[in-house]
């Protein structure tokens, strides 16, 4: 166990490593002349060539590999050429609005998935009709679902939930960024209310998708489980079909289930990415948006180095967890 | 869902997939038929109806954000007063040439370095694979983001990034089947009376890979379309007035609450391609499955 | 024991509805089972038994649309098959069952324990079922998981919780088939002994009569969904009466099977010359008895036979060598190890140890042993499609064309998309016999060939899912001999088959031997089989030959404790 731990920990490493490097030399290799991005197009020679030098263009490709990732490690992520600060310091609101989100849409999924299993494998014309709903839901992309979420709830429900920004008051000075925990930590329920009720839209609009890949595995695995040989055996031993769901079918189907979340949790994040247009939250994505308009190609990179890392640990972390939980993987 | 590589994969791996044969369609169901029909008619209409309809696509023709059903435009007009039925149109045209061109050059390349993998083994087998699990690791959307940041804004760069990250899924696939297919008696058999190289792998290898990796593709359009759509959507395609389906709904968004329908009537026609599509490739998978083969 | 029957079976009929067709699984069936007694329903596949061990568990086999009539009586109770609303309370309780794949048919995610103690009560009591079926270790299996036991012990487990909570009635569905012969006979008799201790009735579903004369008091034969002979164990096996039940007993191969002449063969018919033999054998359906014949001809006949055959054959085609200096095959030391990771760890696999052999020209050698011996490792390298680690394998013999291999899955050995002529006139191309041919000469051949196998040329153009599993597995056959090879490797050709094809298979190798004048490589798990074809048996275990006997006297003259095993595990 401790050594597969170790191995995935390796690999992972590995991953993260060849992750930066391919940001960086598409950064290198990239159509977009950063100095121009940063100093602006009319601006003199000797701004041009001081503006290299203060960006570090000058010194060796290698050398400015080794400055990128030398920054990462002490959590600078580089100069955004937009807003010529700190990128990492422009993140530090837009990243904990993102993570609240996403955690909140994992949950979200989590919840819808397992609901929907259950509808999902009904017999007959209520269940083929069920099945048609959720498959058209998945097919449908999330700002879709976005949009058709505020037209219904904001503008048409006259505003039953709100469906723009993250609060209705505003930050706390001193707030960890997370508006729910920070109304917690201030005992303010009214405040962690309202904040919520900001994230059901966006979270729901995020979740639908995985909710309904989750369920479908769900219940495919149980689907299949229920037909195995060794639920034949527990029904011979005389078993209930309830009995065989719980103590059986239910453990089969829940491995598949717990990976997929993790690679549904980390896509979930990129589709944030696009919700947040939507909803004029203040997170990466918005952020992301913004770079990309204006072309500011370290913020880019910043930001797909940041979403990449979150979904190649969670991965890693999944295998490890469900290396623990099933003596398949875990004794064989 | 707005990406969905990996569901594709899992989809592909789960349904291995035999020979097309006659028969093929009766062996479907009534809403599959329809989703197949559907297809055929999207194709049809994507391709013609930018050729038939009288509005252009980019020029302005009419007064500016007038609502569907006014004015004589069926879906009204945009923040130009361009026509926006001329606008999907020739949107879901550029989608779907986008998404077949990315599937079929992934799928190409894909395939060839999984039969590589998966015919030789060894150490080719081993370098292949390595390099193909490396990209596999990567979270492909964010990747494929990368890529097309970093090409500019246009839907070639995003093209581009969503092959970059989607090939490998081909590789993976199709070395897998190569691999059950070389283990398999009949290939086995083949050896024995003496065949080998290149006639073994075209004549009792690949008939074998082949279906799959068509089915496969077929399933992934829907699936690149949507992937396409969401690149496009945060601002990485290529930029008004081309008639991308994506930009259309993210550049809308600033008179969502006004002019609803220049968002939304877009990211339907996403949603209508992309289910059109992924049903249509369960039929399929599910017809091919169905037939036993 | 009260001698009211705890099972009986009254005229009952099995329907099954697919989407394009009605198909009656049993019909007029009645059967009736005392405690303590053991009933064995006996039949090939498709004869519908195990329709009738799914009827008196109350479940039918998938969600087909099934009806049932007729009545059963279980413990006393009245039951209507199949759809009785009681059914889930009988089950588990009054009937358990014991099914034929113990790779699958336990919940890979949950320890023995956690499944036992749940029918037994308590983990001593699950020590003491478990003790009743044998297993010595038993604290130590009930932490385990069920991959981590062998498929013998899986099925005790299987026994033990199957008998857990004392049914009345006990279905054992092949409980043995997937196992290793000398497993199975260990298995059969915990089976046995554990449920007559408890006094629980059983019915025992199998295709194998040896095993079923060896567990059954009773034995009912079943042929195409109807019972057609039953009496007591002994008397079916030395006195069948009905036609179909002889013939499935002249075609049960045991230690005594008369080697010099085809097997099958009813006494009723004569034939007289070869042509004779390959048309009866390779008409497919046709009555029963004639299917089979050939009374007075020994294989020895065949040799004056073989020029003729090999002038029809194409004069390139078959080149009998009469003066032999070479061994057709020779094996030498061969070592093969495989590396696999477990958990990271490299683990090696020592699966053949320098085996050395050689096999004569025109001679049959047989390799016996059960899976992990190392023989199928073993003809795979003879036959080129695995390299040895080292050690040295000469196939080039008298003809130069090598070795052929038939495999036991016939139908997968065939490319689905290819026709038998493409199959055929490939493999010619890719012999030196083949060379200087044209295509039409290479037709030919296949053609003659196929009628060498007992095929009509028709069935040239036919690609293999056409073909019924008999015409597949001679179309194999065909393809191995069309050029005919030094040696002729044959794996486990027969283990997938129902009796009477199966023995139709090894008539027509051993015809083929004979007529052909090729050296045959047979490897098996089954000695009965292995003593039929061969001149001589080499024994397997663990990597290594352990031991040469000679077919003849093969129960007599076997030496090693292995080998004895073996031939005891053979149930006669």
């Amino acid at each position: 166990m401790l050594v597969f731990a170790l191995k995935r920990t390796g690999a992972l490493i590995v991953v993260l490593f060849f992750l930066t490097a391919t940001v960086f030399v598409l950064g290198k290799v990239g159509n977009a002349d950063p100095v121009r991005t940063y100093v602006g197009v009319n601006a003199s020679a000797e701004a041009v060539a001081e503006a290299r030098e203060e960006l570090g263009l000058n010194n060796p490709v290698y050398v400015q590999f080794a400055d990128f990732v030398g920054g990462l490690f002490q959590g600078d992520l580089g100069i955004s050429l937009a807003t010529k600060r700190h990128i990492s310091d422009d993140l530090a609101s837009a990243l904990p609005a993102t993570l609240e989100l996403a955690f909140m849409a994992i949950g979200m999924s989590i919840v819808i998935g397992v609901l929907l299993s259950s509808l999902y494998t009904r017999p007959g014309r209520i269940g083929s009709a069920l099945r048609f709903v959720f498959f058209s839901l998945a097919s449908a992309p999330s700002f879709l679902i976005a949009m058709l979420s505020v037209l219904i709830f904001y503008k048409w429900l006259d505003g039953a939930l709100p469906a723009a920004g993250r609060s209705s008051y505003g930050p706390y000075d001193d707030g960890t960024g997370f508006y729910v925990l920070d109304g917690l930590l201030h005992g303010s329920l009214t405040y962690s209310g309202d904040a919520l009720a900001h994230l059901v839209l966006p979270a729901f609009a995020a979740s639908i998708g995985p909710g309904v890949a989750l369920a479908r595995v769900l219940a495919d695995g149980i689907t299949s489980s229920m037909k195995s040989p060794w639920a034949r055996t527990a029904r011979s031993l005389g078993e209930s079909e309830g009995t065989v769901l719980r103590r059986h079918a239910l453990r089969n189907a829940s491995s598949p289930a717990l990976s997929l979340l993790a690679v549904q949790a980390g896509m979930m994040v990129s589709a944030l990415v696009v919700v947040e247009q939507v909803f004029s939250w203040n997170g990466l994505g918005s952020y992301l948006k913004t770079a990309i308009g204006v072309g500011d190609f370290p913020a880019i990179a910043a930001i797909c180095l940041i979403l990449g890392a979150f979904y190649v640990i969670l991965n890693a972390l999944v295998d490890v967890v469900l290396a623990a939980v099933d003596p398949r993987v875990r004794l064989s | 869902m707005l990406f969905s590589r990996k569901r594709a994969l899992a989809r592909a791996e789960a349904g291995a997939v035999g020979t097309l044969r006659d028969g093929f369609w009766d062996a479907l169901g009534k809403a599959e038929k329809a989703s197949l029909i559907g297809v055929g008619v999207v194709i049809v209409v994507s391709l013609l109806g930018p050729v038939v309809w009288p509005y252009s696509a980019i020029i302005p023709s009419g007064e500016q954000l007038l609502p569907p059903l006014s004015g004589g435009h069926i879906l009204g007009t945009d923040t130009l007063g361009m026509d926006m039925m001329a606008r999907l149109l020739s949107g879901m045209q550029r989608s779907l040439m986008a998404a077949v061109v990315v599937t079929t050059i992934a799928a190409i390349f894909g395939s060839f370095i999984g039969v590589m993998a998966g015919f030789r083994g060894g150490a080719v087998d081993t370098v292949l694979m390595r390099v193909t699990d490396l990209f596999l690791a990567f979270p492909a959307t964010i990747i494929a983001m990368a890529v097309a940041a970093a090409l500019g804004q246009s839907i070639w760069s995003a093209m581009a990034g969503i092959t970059v990250v989607w090939w490998p899924l081909y590789a993976r696939l199709v070395r897998g089947e190569v691999r059950r297919v070389v283990a398999l008696p009949h290939v086995q058999a083949a050896k024995v009376s003496g065949v080998t190289g290149w006639r073994l792998l075209v004549k009792h290898v690949t008939p074998a890979v082949t279906p799959t990796i068509a089915v496969t593709a077929s399933l992934d359009i829907g699936a690149v379309i949507m992937t396409l759509a969401g690149l496009s959507f945060i601002g990485l395609g290529t930029p008004a007035p081309a008639p991308e389906l994506g930009r259309m709904a993210s550049d809308g968004m600033k008179y969502f609450l006004n002019a609803w329908w220049i968002s939304v009537l877009p990211s339907l026609a996403i949603g209508l391609l992309s289910f059109l599509f992924n049903y249509a490739g369960d039929a399929l998978r599910v017809g091919l499955r169905r037939k036993g083969v | 024991m009260s001698d009211a029957p705890v099972l009986t079976v009254d005229d009952l009929e099995v329907v099954y509805r697919t989407r394009d067709r009605v198909v009656t699984a049993v019909t007029d069936i009645s059967i009736a089972i005392e405690a303590g007694r053991c009933l064995g329903l006996v039949g090939e596949s498709g004869s519908g038994k195990s329709t009738i061990g799914a009827v008196v568990q109350g479940i039918i086999p998938d969600d087909g649309t099934a009806t049932a009539t007729g009545r059963v009586t279980l413990a006393g109770r009245d039951l209507t098959p199949v759809t009785d609303p009681v059914w889930p309370q009988v089950r588990g309780r009054d009937v358990t069952t014991v099914f034929q794949d113990p790779m699958r048919s336990l919940d890979p995610t949950m320890s023995i324990g956690s499944m036992l103690n749940r029918y037994t009560g308590s983990a001593a009591a699950s020590i003491a079922a478990l003790a009743r079926v044998q297993i010595r270790d038993a604290a130590t299996v009930l932490k385990k998981y069920p991959h981590q036991l062998s498929g013998g012990m899986r099925q005790r487990v299987m026994i033990a919780l199957a008998l857990a909570r004392g049914p009345k009635l006990l279905v054992a569905d092949e409980p043995t088939t997937a196992l290793d012969v000398s497993v199975q006979a260990e298995v059969l008799n915990v089976l046995r002994e554990a449920s007559r201790d408890a006094g629980c009735a059983v019915l025992f579903v199998t295709h194998d009569l040896g095993v079923a004369r060896h567990m059954c008091d009773e034995i009912a034969v079943m042929q195409n969904g109807r019972i057609v002979e039953r009496g007591p164990a002994d008397q079916i096996i030395s006195d069948p009466h009905e036609p179909y039940t002889k013939r499935l007993m002249a075609s049960r191969i045991t230690l005594d099977t008369d080697r010099s002449r085809p097997v099958g063969a009813p006494e009723a018919a004569v034939v007289s010359s070869m042509e004779d033999v390959l048309k009866v054998q390779g008409r497919e359906g046709g009555d029963v008895e004639d299917r089979w014949a050939a009374s007075s001809l020994c294989w020895d006949d065949f040799r004056g036979e073989t020029a003729a055959v090999g002038a029809a054959t194409g004069d390139d085609a078959v080149r009998l060598v009469s003066h032999v200096t070479r061994a057709s095959l020779t094996v030498n030391d061969v070592h093969k190890t495989y590396t696999s990771r477990v958990k990271g760890r490299k683990v090696h696999n020592h699966v053949l140890k320098g085996v050395g052999f050689e096999i004569g020209y025109r001679e049959a050698v047989a390799l016996v042993g059960e899976s992990g011996s190392g023989k199928s490792t073993l003809l795979r390298i003879a036959g080129g499609i695995e390299d040895a680690d080292s050690g040295a394998v000469d196939s080039q013999g008298v003809a130069g064309e090598g070795t052929q291999v038939i495999f036991q899955d016939a139908g997968a050995s065939l490319t689905p998309w290819m026709t038998v002529e493409q199959l055929l006139v490939e493999r010619v191309a890719h012999t030196r016999t083949g060379k200087d041919m044209t295509t039409g000469q290479m037709r030919d051949l296949a053609v003659r060939t196929l009628e060498l196998v007992g095929l009509d040329a028709t069935i040239m153009g036919a690609r293999p899912a056409q073909l019924s599993g008999g015409q597949q597995q001679r179309v194999a056959i065909a393809r191995a001999v069309v050029v005919p090879p030094s040696v002729l490797l044959c794996d486990e050709p027969t283990s997938a088959l129902d009796v009477s094809v199966a023995c139709s298979v090894l008539n027509l190798i051993n015809l083929l031997r004979h007529s052909l004048g090729i050296a045959v490589m047979f490897v098996t798990h089954d000695l009965a089989a292995a003593r039929l074809i061969a001149d001589r048996v080499l024994v397997m275990t663990g990597g290594e030959i352990v031991e040469t006997v000679p077919a003849e006297r093969l129960a007599q003259d076997i030496t090693t404790d292995y080998g004895r095993r073996l031939v005891d595990a053979v149930l006669a």
